[in-house]
């Protein structure tokens, strides 16, 4: 199929007419020479502004490539850089301000928007929809947040279908502290490692918190989660499931308290 | 000798194989991004849109352009994740934009106004009687909007342009 269209562009090239692709448009065929006689119309016209056989080739592998990755990166997983410090020092710690680091978002959480507590996640932003950002979920649906507001300890409910994320650098990030809880479908995937710098190749990234088995099986895996484990063990009660648990993330923004 | 010929037949017979799931997969590939990126027909089917959309389902076409570029406004009928449960999506129509004020009745005999914040649309089904949109869960943000419905393909005698 890759050299139907190069055929095709040689037939044309041998007849020279103009005339030819237009009778064969209109002539009653079967459906197979009308695509023929379509693929040779394109290549024709291509060919009149390319210029020549091999450029069409190359147009179509990029045209080609182009469609596969954005085929990958929109179903299975893509590569994204991490712009900023609000997740210090998970990603971007401080000492390396000149490359931003690249990490790993797999999409196969979109078939069925199951998330776990401590899933660090790419969505976009509920108050521009160009930008994403990459934040930490805190918490799932019918949780209930400790959030600080004007020192009076407020608690709120995670409505149906949305999530409360964090950054985990808590003095520099804009998270659901100034725009409350994030629908689910803002999501855009989950960032499971870290794939550049070399120095800092690494993961997976873990859920940090959670039933008491998910906390043990995350210590055995490098520094990175035990600075996480020690940075966030202040915020999180380990989960008993019988009750409610209360979270405590940190100062809360005035216009939330109007929202319900 | 024989196995010689076996191994002839199935190296040929193997990059045939090759080359036909080559074709396969990119055919898949372009209908991926011509159903994510441009136009895709979906099935709407609910009582929140009457009269605009028929209760047992309608065959819509929706594009996926105008949502990016941000040509999305009021009066369009748009297809949007619901912001209860991002596995359903939702035919709603879009009442106001950021910034505009909105009045809506949840109850005939109580109506209330809000102003939609940034980055937020409201969405209201045509039929308010039987319809869970904006003034139940809110406004939504832009970015749950998946595509805009602009034409209905079944049933044949709703062919053609929605009307407002």
């Amino acid at each position: 199929m890759n050299l139907l269209p190069l055929a095709f562009f040689n037939k044309k090239k041998i007849e020279d007419k103009l005339g030819k692709p237009l009778r064969l448009l209109t002539q009653r065929s079967r459906s197979r020479q009308h695509n023929i006689s379509l693929l040779s119309v394109g290549a024709f016209a291509a060919t009149a502004l390319f210029g020549s056989p091999k450029h069409l080739v190359l147009l179509q592998r990029f045209l080609t490539c182009g469609l596969i990755g954005l085929t990958i990166s929109d179903r299975y997983a893509s590569i994204v850089p991490v712009r900023g410090a609000s997740m210090s020092p998970t990603f971007n710690p401080q000492a390396r301000n000149f490359t931003d680091d690249y990490v790993l978002v797999e999409k196969f959480c979109l078939k069925k928007y199951e998330f776990s507590h401590g899933d660090v996640v790419v969505f976009c932003s509920p108050s521009n929809h160009k930008e994403k950002h990459i934040k930490r979920i805190i918490a799932l649906p019918g949780d209930w947040i400790g959030t600080t507001h004007n020192s009076h300890d407020d608690v709120l409910k995670v409505p149906k279908g949305h999530c409360w994320v964090e950054g985990d650098n808590s003095a520099s990030s804009m998270d659901s502290r100034s725009f409350g809880p994030i629908p689910l479908g803002l999501v855009k995937g989950r960032v499971t490692h870290v794939v550049w710098p070399p120095q800092r190749i690494g993961g997976p990234i873990n859920s940090w918190v959670g039933r008491s088995g998910a906390m043990a099986s995350n210590n055995d895996n490098g520094s990175v989660n035990g600075d996480m484990n020690m940075q966030l063990s202040h915020h999180m009660e380990p989960r008993i499931d019988d009750e409610p648990q209360i979270l405590h993330p940190g100062p809360l923004d005035e216009s939330l308290l109007t929202r319900q | 000798m024989r196995l010689l010929s076996y191994m002839g037949q199935w190296k040929s017979a193997a990059k045939e194989v090759l080359d036909r799931t080559a074709i396969v997969a990119k055919f898949l590939c372009l209908l991926h991004v011509t159903n994510n990126y441009l136009c895709s027909p979906t099935l709407v089917y609910g009582p929140s849109m009457l009269p605009t959309l028929n209760l047992t389902g309608d065959v819509v076409l929706a594009e996926h352009v105008s949502h990016r570029i941000g040509k999305v406004g009021t009066g369009d009928v748009v297809l949007v994740r619901s912001p209860v449960d991002p596995r359903r999506i939702l035919t709603k129509r879009v009442v106001g934009m950021e910034g505009d004020t909105v009045s809506f009745y949840v109850d005939p005999m109580y109506g209330q106004t809000t102003v939609v914040p940034k980055g937020h649309v409201w969405i209201q089904g045509d039929n308010t009687y039987a319809s869970s949109d904006s003034r139940h869960f809110g406004p939504v943000p832009y970015g749950l909007i998946q595509g805009k419905v602009f034409f209905r393909v079944w049933p044949p005698d709703g062919f053609g342009t929605l009307e407002q």
